[in-house]
């Protein structure tokens, strides 16, 4: 990423992320606290994070009995998912 | 409803303001809504019942009571900015029709506990969380 920036204005990139954004091809995820994250569409349609308020970073969360969950969740409420976000907001290691 | 108009009396003072009538029923008919409502919504509902209050006085009291910790922002990716209540609200996820925009709150202790477990795995420590399923709703599926 760092390359692309040196190489492009910010703008450009910009641009670019709306132009995937409403051709359907990426999404974006509010991770709240002025963090916002594009994703591409195709293939991971989970976004599950923890995310720190004090310094803004983020870790992923790779758990097969939550995505059990939304799934079990989504059936019950007669829903077919086709992306869920969840997000875990709270202090990091580093921060307590 | 009381408790949370008091707090929110406290924060205008805190914050150097004067009290107004007209603010005092763009809360009311906030903290009355059960739906995740934006500004314009909101604009609505208060135009129905009293006229003469202003789009930009429900905007801005609605940034108030956002600041004051009685409410929050929702993100339904469509670009618009909703508003929840935020106090005595216990764990919920949201499900949002992205055919008919439809959405409504489901509201599972499990929510609760698999946050608990997944923070203790990282050493973190959690204060609130969000679970957004986007999809299709019963009635779209027909």
């Amino acid at each position: 990423m760092m390359k692309i920036q040196e190489l492009m204005p910010k703008e450009n990139i910009r641009k670019t992320i709306k132009f995937v954004r409403e051709d359907g091809r990426g999404t974006q995820i509010d991770l709240g606290f002025h963090v916002r994250q594009f994703k591409c569409k195709n293939g991971c349609e989970h976004h599950n994070h923890l995310v720190c308020v004090v310094c803004g970073t983020y870790l992923y969360i790779d758990d097969m009995k939550l995505e059990e969950y939304q799934d079990q969740l989504a059936r019950e409420m007669d829903f077919k998912p086709s992306r869920q976000y969840f997000r875990i907001y709270g202090y990091c290691k580093e921060c307590q | 409803m009381q408790k949370q108009l008091n707090i929110f009396e406290r924060h205008v003072e805190e914050r150097g303001l004067k009290h107004s009538s007209r603010r005092d029923v763009v809360v009311k008919a906030f903290l009355q809504t059960r739906k995740h409502v934006s500004a314009e919504d909101l604009y609505k509902i208060v135009k129905r019942n009293q006229q003469g209050i202003g789009f930009t006085t429900v905007y801005r009291t609605l940034k108030l009571i956002v600041s004051s910790g009685l409410a929050e922002k929702v993100d339904f990716d469509d670009g618009v900015k909703r508003f929840e209540r935020k106090v005595g609200r216990e764990y919920h996820a949201h499900f949002i029709c992205t055919q008919c925009g439809h959405n409504f709150e489901v509201f599972d202790e499990n929510i609760k506990k698999l946050s608990a477990r997944l923070s203790q795995n990282s050493d973190f420590a959690p204060q609130k969380h969000r679970l957004e399923i986007f999809g299709v709703c019963k009635k779209c599926q027909l």
